[in-house]
């Protein structure tokens, strides 16, 4: 083999490579999940293909999720970003937006999985 | 699987504390023996360069695979920073990522590695400039630098960048092994 196709090789490699580091493992969390305390209710729909829908009374945003660490990140189109964390069949996302997102009580609204075909 | 948060936290806290330990072991040796020989034996070494390409390029492009995806959240943090004018936050969101994306892999590569370096080094000059500026006016933002937030600016940051900036330079002044030259891929010295 030619050293071109060597380094040639190496950077397909490479790239594949940063593409299967790229791919996420979204699924666990996908579904459809309802705020508790909230009022009017919100509804969040966290598709399997990474978008997302939140809607409350007639307001309806869409946005894309990810899966960071043991945080949920959710990215509106228009540049804000929130962190949710999973709690079993609950989510918590901080809505403070806090430089260290985390999830202090009072800051945060929490959502329950609503069980398929409920 | 390893995710985003994990590797680069792996690829990037790991090195910089290997890294920034063997200069601070350079500055102490330099110090207690008054003999500048093995500074000057590191500093000018083209193997020093490979890594410093390495370590940059890795770096730079695992912080533009987070921002690429995301633009108008780079643009935020951009805007944050106050330094650029309203109309060039959308264009810099979207330019500045793809800049350190092209210019890590070229410098991986060995791709024209000294104009990436200096691509790497003003855009480090500038972050640099940016950190110092709002840390002594105490606004509080995120850096962006490799999350959205998260991230909050601190003199830890400056002293990485600046870390980042000498390697820059390293590699401007002695790269000179693994390069793609006019000829194909070659793996004798390049004459500086």
């Amino acid at each position: 083999m030619k050293p071109k196709e060597k380094w040639a090789l190496g950077l397909i490699l490479l790239l594949a490579g940063l593409c299967l580091f790229g791919c996420k493992e979204r699924h666990p969390y996908a579904g459809k999940f309802k705020s508790l305390n909230e009022t009017p209710e919100i509804t969040l729909d966290l598709k399997a293909n990474g978008e997302g829908i939140w809607s409350s009374a007639d307001q309806r945003v869409t946005f894309r999720w990810e899966v960071k660490g043991d945080k949920i990140w959710f990215h509106a189109k228009g540049g804000g970003v929130l962190v949710g964390t999973p709690l079993g069949d609950r989510l918590s996302v901080d809505m403070s937006g806090d430089l260290y997102p985390g999830c202090l009580r009072g800051r945060c609204v929490e959502f329950r999985r609503i069980p398929e075909g409920g | 699987m390893m995710d985003w948060t994990t590797l680069t936290n792996v690829l990037i806290n790991y090195p910089y504390i290997i890294v920034s330990g063997l200069l601070l072991l350079a500055v102490l040796i330099l110090a207690a023996t008054g003999n500048s020989r093995l500074i000057r034996a590191f500093w000018s070494n083209p193997y020093s360069s490979a890594a410093f390409r390495l370590f940059l390029g890795v770096s730079f492009i695992v912080a533009s695979m987070t921002k690429i995806p995301y633009p108008a959240e780079f643009a935020e943090n951009v805007a944050g920073f106050m330094m650029v004018p309203t109309w060039g936050v959308n264009l810099m969101g979207v330019l500045m990522p793809w800049a350190e994306m092209v210019a890590g892999l070229f410098l991986i590569l060995g791709i024209r590695t000294r104009a990436a370096a200096t691509i790497i080094g003003a855009l480090l000059v500038a972050f640099i400039i940016g950190l110092t500026l709002n840390l002594v006016k105490g606004t509080p933002i995120n850096c962006g630098c490799f999350e959205s937030i998260g991230e909050p600016i601190s003199w830890e940051l400056v002293v990485r960048d600046v870390l980042m900036l000498v390697m820059a330079v390293q590699i401007l002044l002695y790269d000179r092994l693994f390069v793609f030259d006019r000829g194909g891929f070659i793996w004798r010295e390049r004459k500086i």
